[in-house]
């Protein structure tokens, strides 16, 4: 194909923005990683610049050697995630199977009941004191347990299941094989990509969540995430670390350490991850 | 002869059993017989978790919603507490600075229809031109990355062009010798900041729906149109536009509510309870919360005022789901 002028023109221009516009995406990242390695006196003196003005890493060895706070959180961290994903994929799976039958009566109506509320919630402080009902101490069960169904992954499960062809289930009903086999033995090895793009999706939100350690667990330090941990160091770090004893606390860079460790798990997985939020996001857009 | 016969008679016989199928079948409106509940059990046993969590988790806190008519006692509990009718709405209307808050809200709203909803349609389009594929590559992958890291670490980046001293953003102002501006005092910014910040986070992931919908569109299409001497634009305009739209309109539905549901979490880490920036930054979500933190004589007045809010969030997919039906493509049911 000849390559005219206007077109070379606009090669240029798309190139050039696109380019520009990945470095917008890149760049931020790099300054707080320069911060989170600086030198705090430097770092003060200087601001953001694109490499540290001194290397340090005090705000790292600060973080993970005072009071135990970062190390606790990363670890309420790791639990919520692991624990979430698991209960919500779960849980998720065993409502979309038999959603994806159409036989099934009431098939209709359990799916309403389901994505009715996706279109209305009952709203904050309804939601709020209905949470803290069940359970009145902060505990980490309130950031695992509400919500661990959830109607847009049990939707892209049940658009998979209904691709998988009705034969395999009628061959398995003749051997005498149950629903529970036929789910566990039959259909969950063959949905392993839509399987793992939903743990996929419920790992990052349980990961990046910040609101529910906000709504209820905000009163008891023990029980902090990492995220909203850093939430509270990004405002005002003396609540967490009062400053005072022989230490020098850190307290600018210090807050981008945290960011580093909150960020970094999902930066480096998300790479391998990709292929599997992408068939997430088609799957979600077949409908019935 | 006598094979005829048979034959013929056969045939007949054929034809009695066929219509006595399908007399039968009318009987039954030409559907299987009903299936017995009690034969998949198994499969109504799966549903319990689910349909627990959904009436614990969704369908107690919308009965919880009658505290929009009732002021709360905590002592009286949710059901025990007295009706006041719409006292609650009244009060929240009256409320100081209720119009602004409601102001906010739609123009954030209305800020992110008019600016995030189309930024990724052109980003898709405009990725869809590279025709170099490493590149391409590239610039998807690092597009989606924001996607992945939360709220909170996009606050310390915002932070981290914003600050007074040593933000970069001042910095680069002082280098073509500009006076530095104290970003976190001034609340005229922050719409604009917040709705930029909300394009940078989700502007690449959103382009992956347009670009599975760009990869469907037949190329002879395009062959056919060069032929006919369409240029790149007109090929856009006719064919690459129209071939993406059912994926715009399912989008611009599911995106259409965002006017009234204001993104609590995202302005909450943004600017948290910062009361000089609240003039412009101050919506629905934010200020619920703040009634949840504070005394619970104003939990009815917040009930009421998320009442409202969900409500017209349902009326606006609705209406946008039948619009677009109405202009023949397809909605979400």
């Amino acid at each position: 194909m000849k390559i005219t002028k206007g077109r070379l023109a606009f090669n240029i221009v798309n190139y050039t923005l696109l380019s520009l516009l990945t470095l917008c995406f890149v760049i931020p990242y790099i300054y707080i990683l320069s911060a989170s390695f600086s030198d705090e006196i430097a770092f003060t003196k200087a601001g953001f610049t694109l490499l540290p003005r001194e290397w340090s890493l005090k705000a790292y060895t600060f973080l993970l050697t005072t009071d135990g706070q970062m190390l606790r959180s990363i670890l309420n961290s790791v639990i919520v995630t692991v624990a979430g994903t698991v209960l919500v994929t779960f849980v998720s799976m065993l409502y979309a199977y038999p959603l994806s039958k159409k036989y099934l009566r009431g098939n209709k109506l359990f799916s309403i009941i389901m994505i009715f509320t996706m279109l209305f919630s009952g709203g904050l402080i309804p939601y709020f004191l209905t949470v803290s009902n069940i359970f009145p101490e902060a505990s980490l069960l309130t950031l695992i347990i509400p919500g661990c169904m959830a109607p847009y992954y049990a939707i892209l499960l049940r658009n998979f299941f209904m691709g998988i062809p009705d034969s395999l289930e009628e061959a398995c009903k003749i051997d005498g094989g149950t629903d529970f086999l036929i789910l566990f033995r039959i259909y969950f090895p063959l949905s392993m990509p839509v399987i793992a793009t939903v743990a996929l999706f419920a790992a990052v939100s349980k990961w990046n969540d910040y609101v529910a350690p906000l709504l209820f667990v905000s009163t008891d330090k023990t029980k902090f995430t990492l995220q909203f941990l850093i939430q509270q160091l990004l405002s005002d770090v003396s609540g967490i670390y009062a400053s005072g004893g022989s230490e020098i606390v850190p307290a600018q860079t210090l807050k981008y350490a945290a960011v580093v460790f909150g960020s970094l798990p999902m930066i480096m997985l998300y790479p391998f991850l990709q292929k599997y939020y992408i068939t997430g996001m088609v799957l979600g857009g077949v409908k019935e | 002869m006598k094979n005829e016969k048979v034959e013929e008679a056969a045939m007949e016989e054929k034809n009695t059993a066929s219509v006595a199928t399908a007399v039968k079948s009318k009987r039954n409106n030409g559907k299987l017989p009903k299936r017995k509940f009690w034969k998949d059990w198994r499969l109504y046993l799966m549903l319990i978790p689910g349909l627990i969590s959904l009436i614990v988790f969704s369908y107690v806190p919308l009965y919880g919603l009658q505290l929009a008519f009732k002021t709360y006692k905590p002592t009286l509990g949710i059901w025990g507490s007295p009706w006041v009718g719409f006292e609650n709405f009244q009060y929240a209307v009256a409320s100081r600075g209720f119009l602004k808050m409601v102001g906010n809200t739609l123009a954030l709203g209305g800020l992110k229809i008019i600016f995030a909803f189309p930024s990724s349609i052109i980003l898709a389009l405009m990725m869809n031109e590279v025709t170099n594929k490493p590149f391409k590559k590239t610039v998807q992958t690092v597009s989606y990355l924001p996607y992945f890291i939360s709220w909170v670490i996009v606050n310390s980046i915002v932070n981290m062009f914003l600050l007074k001293d040593g933000g970069v953003l001042n910095k680069i102002i002082v280098a073509f010798g500009g006076d530095p501006i104290f970003w976190y005092a001034e609340s005229k910014y922050w719409r604009a900041i917040i709705t930029i910040s909300g394009i940078w986070k989700n502007v690449g992931w959103g382009t992956i729906v347009f670009l599975s919908a760009l990869t469907n569109i037949n190329p002879d299409l395009y062959e056919a149109s060069q032929i006919d001497g369409a240029g790149r634009w007109k090929q856009c305009m006719y064919i690459t536009i129209p071939g993406i739209m059912p994926a715009i309109a399912m989008t611009f539905i599911l995106s259409v509510s965002g006017i009234v549901k204001d993104d609590f979490e995202q302005i909450y880490a943004l600017v948290g309870e910062s009361s000089i920036l609240s003039d412009k930054t101050e919506v629905l979500g934010t200020w619920v919360y703040k009634s949840l933190k504070g005394s619970f004589l104003g939990w009815g007045d917040a009930t009421a005022v998320g009442l409202v809010q969900s409500i017209a969030g349902f009326v606006l997919v609705i209406l946008s789901n039948w619009l677009v039906q109405k202009t023949d493509n397809q909605g979400l049911w």
